[in-house]
Parts: structure tokens; sequence; C-alpha cells
């Protein structure tokens, strides 16, 4: 994972700035670590200000409520960064190997929670235990590889367009999104499901 | 400075702590819907001897709903000697006060009430009809409902039973093929009456009275002092109530009604703001009396704390992200790593919508549901809104007991362009 990270990122980035570390957690896991940038001054004002707008036009549209209430949450977390990089940027307690520590145990922790969580949510389903546990393969697959994908893109972004975005990444689309695709599957396969059993009302008959 | 982070580390855990009880509490309910044994409702009895009915249907400005609810009562499967149909207009400024005379002067067993005062709401109009209902077993119905033939036998032969005090039934939207919203609404609707009501009747807890498609026993209320006019979830009140006093609310699945669900997000915030503000006023109101009740068992108590606090939980959940971007920001990213996927584990499982992922699931492969589970994964939206909305309401009651505010009810705007068909 980290090998094929290191490779994309180094198409953008010095290969030499790129180093593997080992951390321990659970077992040994491998994280990246590469020289990350300090926002300047001026930027971290006209994130500030453009976080600040955009709260107020969006509170001003007429999109709908959770759209509205999604997007301040997201300003809200850049303004909040955007603040503490002006008042006291030295007091900003990451660098990118932090973040990548952070990102990956977090990661760890979801492929570990996975199983248990569709674990929980498929036993009470009376379907088929083999293809309950090829879906719960398939979601830690496609974690997995959505994992890299987001991990390359985080450390990217961080390294060309500052810290300041950390919380951001890491809040909008760190754990949160990972429970998205999780539930996504999960209700494909039960709405699978429910159209296969539907014709059966043996299965049902203590409804009927 | 360490002590500020102890705390912000202890409020993190308590949160991910709360966040797995009510997970636990939900897969309880789902495993009991999938494998416990199913308790039936009444509706099977055949009896000879039905009870005397006054069906209360309160109104405000709800011309574009009342004709079609009146024509269905009037059309239901009930001795008509033993039925009556009472139409509270709470000072409607629209057609409403001419329709329900019209019905009044056309069919016997109509009567109108007319109510001219600016303090208002359904508590309110409900008192209004309790003055004047005759029968034994009052059924309540809003005027967006379209109740089927059959209801008013299903709902009151419940009674024969002494033990119950009321019973409510299903409610299942009739628009939720118009929007998102009303989709989202009807897989919440789905998770809350064909999962979780239905288990707590199954597992003997507290199933909750819904103020609508539902009964009570109309001496009973008579005799604990009719409804409060400053609650605004009076069925919450009422369910608390009579637990409390050693009475039972029953739980029908199969006595279905449909309703019409707001179509508009603006219309569903107030309705949770309204929602979460009276449920918390009735926390604070019937917590103690529920622990120290002699009538409830243990479960029951359990089961109805629980209960009690559902619309606390999106509060503590929007303190919890506060507290986790805090402790994010001050470097303590250690307790981070594990604990926050907990956190989200929780949010998402919890208050996806008011219930798991899995229970809605469950519920819609119950109803026989197929293509509208896959909205699931969409419901992180509404996870947003319902979270503020309902915080904001849970606030508003804090400061109504504090200061002793007394709310104005506030009516939910009805949606209806002609006539439902059956």
């Amino acid at each position: 994972m980290n090998d094929f990270a290191k490779d994309i990122l180094s198409s953008y980035l010095s290969a030499n700035d790129i180093n593997i570390l080992e951390k321990t957690f659970v077992n040994t896991v491998y994280i990246i670590d590469m020289p990350g940038k300090y926002p300047s001054m001026i930027f971290s004002v006209c994130l500030l200000i453009a976080s600040l707008l955009l709260i107020f036009l969006i509170s001003k549209t007429k999109l709908p409520p959770p759209i509205v209430i999604w997007v301040i949450y997201l300003a809200l977390i850049n303004l909040v960064s955007s603040v503490v990089f002006i008042l006291m940027p030295a007091m900003f307690p990451y660098i990118i190997e932090n973040f990548s520590e952070l990102y990956i145990k977090t990661e760890v922790v979801i492929w570990l929670f996975i199983p248990l969580l569709m674990g929980i949510a498929f036993s009470s389903l009376p379907s088929n235990i083999f293809t309950k546990t090829a879906v719960v393969v398939l979601t830690i697959i496609y974690s997995m590889v959505l994992g890299i994908i987001r991990y390359v893109a985080f450390l990217y972004i961080l390294a060309k367009f500052s810290y300041i975005f950390m919380a951001f990444l890491f809040f909008a689309f760190g754990p949160l999104m990972d429970f998205i695709y999780i539930v996504g599957l999960y209700s494909l396969y039960v709405s699978n499901y429910a159209s296969k059993i539907g014709k059966d009302l043996r299965i049902w008959k203590w409804l009927s | 400075m360490e002590m500020v982070v102890l705390i912000l580390k202890i409020y993190f855990v308590f949160v991910v702590f709360v966040m797995i009880v009510y997970t636990i509490r939900h897969y309880v309910f789902v495993s009991n819907r999938m494998f416990g044994e199913q308790r039936i409702c009444y509706q099977d009895i055949i009896d000879s001897e039905s009870p005397s009915v006054s069906v209360l249907i309160p109104m405000h400005n709800e011309e574009k709903t009342a004709s079609q609810i009146l024509d269905l009562l009037v059309e239901a499967d009930y001795p008509k000697e033993k039925l009556e149909i009472i139409v509270v207009n709470d000072n409607s400024t629209d057609t409403t006060a001419t329709i329900i005379d019209e019905y009044a002067s056309k069919y016997p067993n109509i009567k109108s009430v007319h109510r001219k005062s600016e303090d208002r709401g359904k508590p309110i109009a409900l008192n209004k009809g309790l003055e004047v209902a005759k029968g034994e077993i009052v059924v309540i119905f809003d005027a967006d409902y379209l109740p089927p033939k059959g209801i008013i036998r299903d709902i009151a032969v419940s009674f024969n039973d002494p033990e119950v005090g009321a019973v409510m039934g299903r409610v299942i939207p009739v628009n939720s093929e118009t929007n998102l919203l009303t989709r989202y609404l009807d897989l919440e609707r789905t998770g809350g009456y064909q999962v979780d009501q239905q288990a707590r009747y199954n597992l003997r807890l507290i199933p909750q009275y819904g103020g609508t498609v539902g009964g009570f026993r109309r001496e009973l209320i008579r005799s604990l002092g009719n409804f409060d006019p400053y609650i605004l979830t009076e069925d919450t009140e009422l369910t608390f109530r009579l637990f409390v006093k050693g009475w039972k609310v029953i739980y029908a699945n199969r006595v279905e009604c449909y309703e019409e669900s707001p179509e508009v997000w603006r219309v569903r915030a107030r309705q949770l703001r309204r929602w979460s503000r009276g449920h918390t006023r009735v926390m604070f109101r019937y917590l103690m009396p529920l622990i120290i009740s002699k009538h409830l068992s243990f479960r029951e108590k359990l089961d109805g704390s629980l209960l009690l606090f559902v619309y606390t939980v999106p509060f503590i959940l929007l303190t919890g992200i506060i507290d986790c971007v805090t402790l994010f920001f001050l470097g303590k990213m250690e307790i981070l790593s594990t604990m926050i996927v907990l956190l989200f584990l929780g949010l998402h499982n919890t208050f996806g919508n008011f219930s798991t992922f899995f229970q809605i699931g469950i519920g819609s492969v119950l109803d026989g549901a197929t293509y509208r589970i896959r909205i699931l994964p969409f419901l992180i939206f509404n996870f947003f809104f319902n979270i503020w909305y309902i915080s904001c309401g849970f606030i508003d009651a804090v400061i109504d007991v504090l200061t002793s505010r007394k709310p104005r009810w506030q009516k939910t705007k009805r949606f209806r362009k002609g006539v439902y068909s059956q």
C-alpha cells in the first residue's frame, strides 16, 4: 500500500523526500513521511474569508437544508483551521508523519471493524452465509482500494496546498466516508435479497 | 490545560459509550423482530359488543385535507350508533370551519366544535373535544390521515384487555414517491414502526403512543387531568403518564393508516424541532417518576429511560463532534485513531435516521420493499440535518424549563394537491 502510494506520489514530488516509516499498532504498520507545507499568512487569511463568505452565502440560498448544513460543517472546520494558522501556526500539532499515522491507524481500525459491523448487520438476515461473507470480503477490498486512493490524494494535498486542509480532509473525507460505502454495499445486498425472497412467502409465513 | 484535555477525552469516551448503548438497543430490536416470538395484537378477536367510540380530529387550517378524512370516516366499518366523529376546528382562518359544518349538517354522527382563541394547539383542541366526547374509547386522527374502513374496530377491540390504556397503530406515508425527503421519511417510518415499535411490544417494553392512528380510554384520560396544553408532544407525555400509573400501551402493527409526510425540508425541520422540544420536556418531567414507579419492571424502566433520552442523543453527538475537532487541534490524536471510528460507527448506526441502518434494512425486508433500501447510504445528509434541528429543539426545551417559557404550537404544513385514492 505504502509502496504504491510512494510510486504515485513520486510522479509529482521528489522521490528522495518520501520515506516509509514503521510504526507499532495492533501489529506493525507502515506509513509515509514526506515534507509538508505550512500555509502563508495570506493564504490562511484568504481561506478564513472564503469560509466566512461561504457560510454566509450558503445560508442565504434556497438549497435544501441538509446540503446547507453539510457545507457549513465543512466550512467551519476550514474556518477553525485557518484561525489556528493565522494566530498560532507554530502551535499546529501535526506534520505529515503524524497525519499519516493517524490516517493509517484509523483505516486499520475500520478494516478490523468491517467484519464486526457487517456481521452484526447481516446476522439478522436469514440468508446464505457464504454470500454474506463474500460481501464482507468485497467491502474490505473496496475499503482498502479506496483507502489507498484517498491516502495518496490526502498526502498530495497536504504537500502541495499546505497543512491547513488537514482537519478538513480528516473530518470530511476520513472515517465518516468509510461508513457510506459500508452502508451502501449492505443496502445493495439487502435490496437484492429482498427481491429474491419476495416471491417466496414460505420464509415469512409467520407474517402472513 | 491537561485538565481540559482530560475532560475532553472523558467526554469523548462518554459519547462513544452512549452510541454503543443505543446501537446495542437497536440490535436487540432487530434480532427480536427477526428471530423472536412475535406478539400479535387483538384484531383477530371477534366481539359482538363493540364499545362506543369518539373519533377526535383536531384541525387548524385543514381545508386541503378535511373533506377526504371525513369522507373516509363516514364509510368506516363500525356500528353507526356507537360512533361519533368530533371535528375540533382550532381557530382556523381558512374554509375549514365551513367544510366541517357542512359535514356536521349532513351526517348526524359528525359534530363540529369551534375554538376561537389565539392560544391554540393540538393538546388544547383535544381537551376541547374530550369535553363533548361521549364514547368509552377515544380514537385520534390528524387531519392529513387516510383511515381505512376497519381501523376503528381494530383499535377499539384492543380495549377488551382491561390493562390497556392506549393503543397505537402503524403510520405509513402515502406520498413516499414524491421526492428524496419523503423517501427518507418512508424509510424512517419503516425502521420506527415495523421494527422498533413491534419489537418493544414483543419484548413487553415501552411501545409509544404516537398521538394519531391510536386511541385511549376517555375516562382514564379525564381522570388523569386531560392533556397538558404546553407540552408539544402530548403523545409521548401520555405514553409515560400511562406506564408510570401502571397502564399499558400496546402496538398494533397491522392497524395501518396512511399519512402525508412533509415534502419540504424546512417543514420537516420545524416538525423535528417541535418533536425534540416536546419530547425533551417530557423527559425532564417523567424521568424520575419512571425510575421510581412501582408498576414497571427493570426492563421497562431501562427502555423507557433510553426512549426518554432519544432526543438528547443528537445533542450529545453534536457536542461530541465539537469535542473531537477540539482534540484534533490540541494534538491529542492518540485517542482519535480508534475511538473516532467508534464514534462514526455509532453516528451511522444510531442516528442515520433515528434507527440503525440495519434496522431500516430489516424493516424494509419485512415490508417486502426492494429498491428503496438502496437509498440507505444517502441518509448521511439526513443525519447532519437531524442532529442540528433536534439539538435546536433540545436547547429550546432546556430554556423552556429554566425560564418557565410556554411554547407555542406550530402546525405542520400540508401539501395535499388532490384526493388520494385508497
